[in-house]
């Protein structure tokens, strides 16, 4: 679903993301883990296509994201760290324009909204403006937009930061069910133990370069990811 | 503290225009930038001189010096109010770093001062440039004093701190009745209108009031040292030299700067803490019909533009006065006589200055040099859904005629109601060439300098380089035009035709930015970030 090839960003001189390589294939969920700097947000942006990169290059579904940029977001899910959304329209307005910007038809989207904004008992708000909504409902109502045209690859920057429990228990289940359906899932995190428990593969960035990579089997072996993360880090735990 | 938070404020003002990249190419913009900044500084400059210079012998010959000065006090203190209000409304009220700030150790009273530190550098900027120029005539005419000259430094400085009072009241009621009402971007936008049309009225009948000061001297002297106090004393004082008028300046000045920094500064922590919240809208399921994605980017542009009484009223000033344009062919407005006298004066047909003045109005509506950098920290959006920069471009390019054409056109065609067909043709197709050219070329502008990193919408359609660029630009332009003709080309071409070959370049110019913003835009879209 996902492969990154010797992906470079530089800003001027310093290198963000370093010759990083690593695949995602469909039916997996991998973690992406490091210290605030390492290069998480660069690589998911240039994922996505919102970011350019000098080197390497990146493929959704067998397409590239430089050169089939549209294709590839037609299939694929972004939720960033922070939504900041469009605080001038309701909450079902940014909805409307997110499914129109995919071309999904009036009954399917009405039913996709119907379906999350219930999940994540957002209904009885759609109607006000987003700038009334508190960061867990624009982190919720990013989600439902992100998952609107039903993706195949999801993308999440940080996606449990602002959510209550039972949403972030539900987005745990969506992620999960969704590499079920032959989907595959990609998010940065800094809570380990659910990276620990959610992911089938896990990606730990240093420095821009990537540290350890492989199935959570192969990278943590008999310890915990945590030891494995502050190892790799240097850092005593 | 308080120095770093004004230095943190006035970064904020000013890097609306000098953040513009680094590198070679940045500091070519930055120099670019800095030939344009000198260039208004001086096209301000010139203006106040040319008003001062003007009416200074007359004034003083007539033994009304005082009212020279009062002048002077009068339109800075108007320009001060009027350029700070929204500001002091967005900045000391609405600011999206008032919540961060509250948060740190910082007295609320010092925030609130390092925010009207950096509106007074604002203001004292305006200050000075009318100040010198209407020192210059007045020193030139010999009717200079040493005392005067004091006062007259002390006095400028005194008027910024007086308009900012009166601004920062106006900006708490705009504020106030903005967030308590539910259709709240109506009213802002109302009163913003009301407020500057008074401002216009003021403005456009200047030069009567100054003829009939002229004319009725000393009655209406008295009866402006009535209705005026503080500007008369102001002039009185560095007219005549006269410390008891300065006092009397000194304390009308000073006062409500004191008693707002009082009241204001004890309460607004409490201001700022005391959000009354957006009402909650309840929601009925209903069908949600689908849009081609061109349309749906129009209409989230379109939410944006109506959303920010601020944007509506610094980006599409022209559409306002388009809109109102109908009224000056009311014989009892006085414009059509004026409008008349000109084209006798300068033997153009009166259809040729319709379409001229119309097309000026049309183009002076900057929302296209904007339109990128409202993006802001939203960007990510339409970068991550599948739609191609160019549709992106499309949509704001659409944005801009929607604004501009529809007004114009509605005043055309009241402008066009006495005149042939030909005439009719003239007054419809000009303005609309121009409207179309400024809508392209605004958008290219905005991608050269964009500025997505603000925290309030002013940064950007008041201070932005690029809304800047296309504003006085477009200005230039269009006065350039005029000189051209009147110089050069009145003699072997007829009016008529030399606007329907400035329509034609118009057109051929805004089909060639749409060309490149359909190539090269869309790429510079795509590569921001």
């Amino acid at each position: 679903m996902l492969k990154i090839e010797r992906l470079t960003k530089k800003y001027g001189d310093k290198r963000a993301v370093d010759n990083l390589s690593l695949t995602i294939k469909a039916g997996e969920i991998c973690g992406f883990i490091g210290h605030n700097g390492a290069g998480k947000t660069t690589t998911i942006k240039a994922v996505c296509g919102i970011l350019g990169f000098d080197e390497g290059e990146i493929w959704i579904g067998g397409s590239s994201v430089k050169k089939e940029p549209l294709k590839c977001k037609k299939i694929t899910a972004y939720v960033p760290d922070n939504p900041d959304l469009y605080e001038f329209l309701s909450g079902m307005q940014h909805l409307g324009f997110i499914a129109d910007a995919f071309g999904i038809s009036g009954s399917e989207r009405k039913k996709k909204i119907d379906q999350y904004a219930q999940m994540f008992e957002l209904s009885g708000d759609l109607a006000s403006p987003v700038s009334s909504y508190s960061h867990g409902m624009k982190q919720k109502l990013a989600l439902i937009a992100a998952l609107i045209h039903d993706p195949k690859f999801l993308v999440f920057d940080e996606p449990f930061v602002g959510l209550d429990p039972k949403a972030s228990r539900m987005v745990k289940d969506l992620m999960r069910e969704k590499c079920n359906n032959g989907g595959a899932v990609f998010f940065s995190t800094h809570v380990l133990e659910v990276a620990e428990r959610l992911c089938d593969k896990v990606a730990i960035i240093k420095g821009g370069r990537l540290a350890a990579y492989g199935s959570m089997e192969e990278v943590k072996g008999d310890s915990s990811l945590e030891d494995v993360f502050f190892e790799l880090e240097g850092d005593p735990k | 503290m308080i120095g770093k938070l004004f230095i943190l404020n006035l970064k904020a003002l000013l890097s609306g225009i000098f953040r513009i990249g680094s590198g070679k190419s940045g500091k070519l913009r930055i120099s670019f930038v800095i030939y344009v900044g000198l260039a208004l500084v001086l096209s301000f400059f010139m203006l106040f001189y040319a008003l001062f210079s003007s009416i200074c012998q007359a004034f003083f010959d007539s033994g009304l010096g005082f009212m020279y000065f009062a002048t002077l006090g009068t339109l800075i203190f108007g320009l001060c109010v009027i350029s700070t209000m929204f500001a002091a409304s967005a900045m000391v009220f609405g600011a999206k770093d008032n919540e961060l700030l509250l948060a740190l150790p910082i007295k609320p009273s010092h925030i609130l001062i390092s925010r009207l530190m950096a509106l007074l550098a604002s203001e004292y900027g305006v200050a000075l440039l009318a100040c010198v120029a209407a020192f210059l005539p007045w020193v030139a005419g010999g009717y200079a004093t040493g005392i005067g000259i004091v006062f007259l430094v002390l006095g400028t400085l005194l008027l910024p701190p007086m308009a900012l009072s009166v601004a920062l009241f106006l900006a708490w009621i705009l504020s106030s009745v903005s967030t308590r009402l539910r259709h709240k971007n109506i009213i802002s936008l109302a009163i913003s209108i009301s407020f500057f049309l008074a401002y216009m009225y003021f403005y456009m009948n200047l030069q009567g009031y100054m003829n009939q000061l002229m004319a009725n001297g000393q009655e209406l002297a008295e009866a402006f040292k009535r209705a005026m106090p503080p500007f008369y004393a102001f002039g009185a004082s560095i007219a005549n030299a006269d410390f008891a008028r300065f006092f009397i300046f000194f304390v009308w000045a000073v006062t409500p700067f004191v008693l707002a920094l009082m009241l204001l500064g004890a309460k607004y922590g409490q201001v700022l803490t005391s959000s009354k919240g957006v009402p909650k809208t309840a929601y009925k399921e209903r069908d949600i019909p689908a849009k081609t994605q061109l349309r749906a980017l129009v209409g989230k542009e379109m939410a944006k533009f109506w959303s920010r009484p601020m944007v509506v009223m610094n980006s599409s000033i022209g559409s306002v006065f388009l809109l109102l344009s109908p009224l000056a062919l009311v014989p009892q407005a006085g414009i059509m006589q004026q409008i008349e006298t000109f084209s006798q004066m300068l033997n153009i047909p009166i259809s040729v200055m319709f379409a001229a003045i119309l097309a000026f109005l049309g183009s002076a509506n900057t929302l296209s040099a904007s339109l990128v950098s409202l993006e802001g920290k939203s960007l990510w959006i339409v970068k991550s859904v599948p739609i191609a920069s160019k549709t992106i471009l499309q949509a704001k390019i659409i944005t801009h005629l929607l604004v501009s054409s529809i007004p114009c056109l509605f005043a055309s065609a009241f402008f066009s109601l006495s005149g042939s067909a030909g005439d009719a043709l003239l007054i419809f197709i000009v303005p609309q060439t121009a409207i179309v050219f400024m809508a392209n070329l605004g958008i290219a502008i905005n991608l050269f300098f964009p500025k997505l990193d603000w925290t309030n919408e002013t940064y950007v359609v008041k201070q932005g380089i690029s809304a800047m660029i296309a504003l006085f630009g477009g200005m230039a332009l269009f006065a350039g035009l005029g000189i051209l003709y009147a110089l050069a080309l009145s003699s072997v071409l007829p009016a008529t035709l030399f606007l329907w070959i400035c329509a034609i370049v118009f057109a051929i110019v805004g089909a060639a930015a749409y060309s490149w913003l359909m190539k090269r835009g869309a790429i510079m879209f795509s590569e921001l970030s």
